[in-house]
């Protein structure tokens, strides 16, 4: 068993062997390095054992913490500063509560039993290659001069962001080291990942697991909510962190289209009356495989239907009717549906152009962020489709063979602080939304969220959750990406 | 006379002009903040991407420096191991040398793809990807056959009887080598270095699969920024992308003048 | 590609001096100062195309078990994703070069002149042969996209009423962006060629013609073009074989659907699902295989060349 060096000391240690075959269950694969702990401070499993009794709950959440916090956690050690106190409650008491369902089942809560001042020992002075899409400059600026810089400030953590066009580039990365038998000292130690990509890692066995629910500001988030626990349906596990959430838009022109259709009938009818004004890009990117879900979620009778897991009879009864959809309005599509933008972005700069009236986007707010960076006009406006629009998170994942888990794990959990939280808002314009859960803050940082001011080209937060749709389970994405190909695409 | 002379001038006029119509609109797209359709020139301009191009922090310096610095050990070793073989097909003839050559020049054909997706497993056993070790590795082999090329054919150009006269004169073989031949190969050599140069600073797939993302060159950030959809910082990217191989190609240019004019012109 | 052109100028001469015995090369020095970029060369084309090989027929399998089997390939030809990919990749190489080749001849025939043989002109239509092509691709998409620089001028002179009357040229069917980027590259890189093969023929056979009353047309047609011809079908092999496993461009320009082989491949070997990996490698080794057969004709080709030129 390939482990890395500490884990193994642990494992050695006497780490409950039974507890073996569960972890390896769940990170599918001999190799992940998820290793039994002794320590019952363990966070695990608990999607599977959900015995969290409230997870909001802050008071009662405090009182145990009075009495379990000092079991591995030196909480004020964890949270930058600024919040600091109200983390330093609420932390240890999530996992103490956890503790005594899942201890049979631990897969090492604290990275292998490793306390958490123990792992930023460990993670001090060393370096983390995160890998992640790197297009955004908006994102970039956000983690050049801000992220990076206060890792090395405050952990003594160097963080190398290196860019990425796809996700995909990373998973093949991590999957082809496995392939060559590279189980440990692997180049990457952070992925920005979710929905297929995750779960392509999970049952490739080349995630590590274990972890993120035991970081110390895990604590903050609501491990209970579906688009948290679950992405893209697929059961987190411990085995990524939630660092941002995401809603799909679409942005118009409203010079142009003053009244924007809001459902999948109107749209059709506004492209008989103004063909070739609408297009989207072509699965499987991102964006383009959420406008097809929400055609599916609309056309064929909304999403409940397909369950939690891939259900061949009914993908098989239900879809057609959205494929005739797509097929029926394709002669009406920019370039009569013969090509497709290759990605959002070229959508952006079609719309940008004015070749077509309308793009879309997984970042709420794409207008805003559109129009402050000069692409898009200032009359830009956002609007979503009355009958839902899909809603998931962004996480952060470690491969099953990162050289530096514990310099991983501080970068995760710094990203979950408040302070990175709040910051992120302001420098990505990513409005409110944040992956931490509002009633557990302290009440400065709730303040702090809540001033921040959406402009009239973005949706209010609120609205946008209050109509907020589910992603369907990961393996229906492939399907359906392959079966848009065969069906639409080279339909001529 | 004067009417073909016309004609002719007008021919390269629009060959001058096509020529260099693609390279002017990177230069006003680096240089807009908002370029929208129908305007002939950007509505607002701005330096929005040269700030994020010569920023400290975004990471483009490094991919300028891993640019460089790969670029520049590959011509070294390019040098190195190509050098050689170049002045031995140039004068020498022997048995295999017919497949020598063809060895040595299938690069040009063979695509870069084919070989580094192949190679790939292997680089990953060997811990060479994600190091820059392994990136020059990888981008010697496009950059070679340039390098074998330059210097043979500036090897065959100057022959061996300056090294004869040098011998008979009484140097030692080695003497008449590095004393009259070596000088008269410079040309060979800074025109092959350069182009082993250029071959690598372009170089994109062989970067991405080797370098796994994690070796950065201007290449990779151009296309990241190409395929995002942000003309200018693309635009302004590609500009910087542009710039060596331009003076490159003057001070070939110039040198093959040069040796055009020492070693004379068939 | 790019700057082979340059460096093809001296190819041609190559064999000028190869049948002199260097005073200085013994058969020791010679094995010596060859071994090092055969190895090179070697490991990288061998070991490379070895590896693809073996993956292509299912070694280091990371799903499922490695037993060899030839099925990859057998799906492949079965594809007609696949067969679709490879015809694009065949139409752009082959219009790429045509045009490219034609521009080049016409180019080469007006530079010959002494008037240009030194000037700045002779600089500057080298231009894009250093530029990486994904800048070429950049900047053509910047001009001719429906959007482009063209478009406006067309629209600014009012010849064009929207920018959807603007012919799509990237990311259209035929892959006419792609065409457009390849020639611009490579008719710098012909001309190069041609150039130097024309210096290589002199002027004697165009003023014996001239003097026996050949028109200029008759002089091209009957002359130089027979004596040309083994340096232009040199060139348009290197050309054609670089275009067609060429990847960076149809990436850029590229179609969602089909799409070039290159491409296809990169897919398949950058999928997520690894069963599609020996898929990529099959193609590849039949990429490979194209290719080597262009290394053999263009060696047979350039020996004849050599033979002519005695």
């Amino acid at each position: 068993m390939a482990v890395f060096r500490v884990s193994r000391r642990h494992f050695l240690a006497g780490a409950a062997a039974s507890a073996g075959a569960a972890v390896l269950a769940a990170c599918g694969g001999s190799t992940a390095t998820t290793i039994p702990t002794t320590a019952p401070t363990a966070a695990a499993a608990a999607t599977i054992v959900p015995t969290r009794p409230a997870s909001t709950a802050a008071p009662a959440a405090s009182a145990a913490a009075a009495t379990t916090a000092p079991t591995t956690v030196a909480a004020t050690t964890l949270i930058t500063a600024s919040t600091a106190a109200p983390a330093a409650t609420t932390a240890p008491a999530a996992m103490a509560t956890t503790t005594a369902a899942t201890a049979a089942m631990a897969s090492g809560g604290m990275i292998a039993g490793m306390t958490w001042d123990a792992i930023l020992a460990k993670a001090k002075g060393s370096t983390v290659d995160w890998f992640l899409y790197g297009g955004s400059t908006t994102t970039n600026d956000y983690l050049d001069k801000y992220v990076i810089p206060q890792m090395q400030t405050l952990y003594g953590v160097t963080v190398k962001r290196n860019p990425v066009t796809d996700t995909v580039e990373v998973v093949n990365k991590v999957l082809a080291e496995k392939q060559a038998g590279k189980s440990t000292g692997g180049s990457v130690d952070l992925i920005w990942i979710n929905g297929e990509n995750f779960r392509t890692i999970a049952e490739a066995g080349i995630v590590y697991g274990g972890w993120s629910k035991a970081i110390p500001n895990a604590a903050l988030i609501n491990w209970d909510e579906p688009n948290i626990k679950n992405d893209f349906g697929y059961p987190v596990n411990e085995r990524e962190a939630p660092w941002a959430r995401a809603q799909f838009v679409f942005v118009t022109d409203t010079v142009k289209v003053p009244t924007p259709p809001k459902s999948m009938k109107a749209l059709e009818e506004y492209l008989k009356a103004n063909p070739g004004k609408f297009t989207y890009p072509a699965p499987p990117d991102f964006t383009g495989s959420v406008f097809v879900r929400h055609v599916i979620y609309e056309t064929t009778g909304g999403w409940m239907q397909y369950g939690n897991a891939f259900n061949e009879a009914v993908f098989k009864e239900k879809t057609p009717a959205a494929w005739d959809y797509l097929n029926r309005i394709k002669p009406y599509l920019w370039q009569k549906g013969t090509t497709y933008p290759e990605g959002a972005p070229k959508l952006d700069q079609l719309f940008a152009d004015g070749e077509v009236n309308f793009t879309m986007s997984y970042s709420p707010t794409a207008a805003s962020v559109g129009i402050a960076t000069g692409k898009f006009p200032k009359t830009a406006r956002s609007f979503y489709l009355e009958a839902g629009t899909v809603a998931n998170t962004s996480y952060i994942a470690i491969p099953f063979n990162a050289k530096n888990k514990e310099g991983a794990m501080v970068l995760a959990n710094f990203l979950e602080s408040p302070a990175a939280q709040l910051e992120r808002a302001k420098t990505t314009r990513s409005g409110d939304s944040t992956v931490l859960e509002l009633s557990r803050l302290s009440e400065t940082d709730r303040a702090a969220f809540k001033s921040i001011v959406l402009d009239e080209a973005t949706i209010p937060t609120a609205e946008l959750a209050a109509h907020a749709l589910p992603e369907l389970p990961a393996a229906y994405v492939d399907r359906i990406e392959k079966d848009w190909t065969a069906n639409v695409l080279k339909k001529q | 006379m004067t009417d073909r002379r016309g004609a002719r001038t007008a021919v390269i006029a629009i060959w001058v002009l096509l020529v260099v119509l693609p390279l002017m609109p990177l230069f006003v797209w680096s240089a807009a903040f908002a370029w929208r359709w129908p305007a002939l020139l950007p509505s607002e301009w701005g330096w929005r991407a040269w700030r994020y191009v010569v920023s400290p922090t975004t990471g483009v310096r490094g991919g300028l420096t891993g640019s460089v610095g790969i670029a520049l050990l590959t011509t070294a070793a390019a040098l190195a191991l190509g050098a050689p073989a170049g002045i031995v097909l140039g004068r020498a003839t022997f048995r295999g040398k017919r497949a020598v050559e063809l060895l040595l020049l299938a690069p040009f054909i063979v695509p870069g793809l084919v070989v580094t997706m192949g190679i790939q497993i292997l680089f990953i056993r060997l811990g060479l990807t994600d190091t820059v070790r392994g990136v020059v590795l990888a981008h010697i082999m496009p950059a070679l056959p340039y390098v074998v090329v330059s210097v043979a054919g500036v090897a065959a150009n100057i022959g061996t009887q300056a090294e004869e006269q040098a011998r008979t004169l009484g140097a030692s073989p080695w003497r008449a080598f590095w004393h009259v031949t070596v000088p008269m190969l410079r040309p060979g050599l800074a025109v092959g270095g350069l182009f082993a140069f250029l071959v690598s600073w372009s170089q994109y797939t062989t970067t991405l699969i080797i370098g796994g993302g994690k070796v950065q060159t201007l290449p990779l950030l151009v296309y990241t920024f190409t395929r995002s959809g942000d003309n200018p910082v693309a635009a302004a990217l590609a500009i910087v992308f542009v710039a060596p191989a331009i003076v490159a190609l003057v001070i070939a240019a110039r040198s093959l003048r040069d040796r055009n004019a020492t070693a004379g012109r068939v | 590609m790019g700057i082979r052109g340059i460096a093809a100028n001296e190819q041609i001469v190559i064999p000028v001096a190869t049948r002199r015995r260097s005073s200085f090369v013994t058969r020791y020095s010679l094995l010596l100062s060859l071994l090092p970029a055969i190895a090179v060369v070697a490991l990288f084309l061998i070991g490379g195309v070895g590896f693809a090989f073996a993956q292509s027929l299912g070694a280091f399998a990371l799903v499922g078990d490695s037993e060899l089997t030839l099925r990859h390939y057998a799906d492949v030809l079965r594809d007609p994703d696949f067969i679709g990919a490879l015809l694009l990749s065949l139409r752009i190489a082959a219009v790429s070069t045509l045009l490219a080749l034609i521009c080049s001849t016409g180019l080469a025939m007006i530079l010959r002149q002494r008037l240009y043989a030194d000037g700045p002109l002779r600089l500057l239509f080298q231009l894009p042969l250093p530029i990486p092509h994904l800048v070429g691709a950049l900047g053509i998409t910047f001009v001719v996209s429906q959007s482009g620089v063209l478009a406006r001028l067309l629209h600014a002179l009012g010849l064009l009423r929207d920018r959807a009357d603007f012919p799509l040229l990237v990311a259209d069917p035929y892959g006419i962006g792609i065409v457009l980027v390849y020639v611009w590259k490579e008719v710098p890189f012909i001309t190069l060629l041609l150039l130097a093969a024309l210096a290589g023929i002199g002027e004697r056979y165009d003023d014996a013609a001239r003097t026996l009353g050949a028109s200029g047309w008759q002089r091209f047609r009957h002359v130089l073009l027979p004596l040309l011809l083994p340096a232009m079908l040199s060139a348009s092999l290197i050309v054609f074989a670089f275009t067609f496993g060429s990847f960076d461009v149809p990436l850029v320009m590229g179609r969602t659907y089909p799409k070039a082989l290159s491409v296809w491949i990169y897919e398949r070997f950058s999928d997520v699902d690894l069963n599609e990996r020996p898929e990529a490698m099959a193609v590849s080794v039949l990429v490979t295989f194209v290719a080597a057969v262009f290394v053999v004709a263009y060696g047979a080709l350039s020996r004849r060349t050599l033979a002519r030129g005695r």
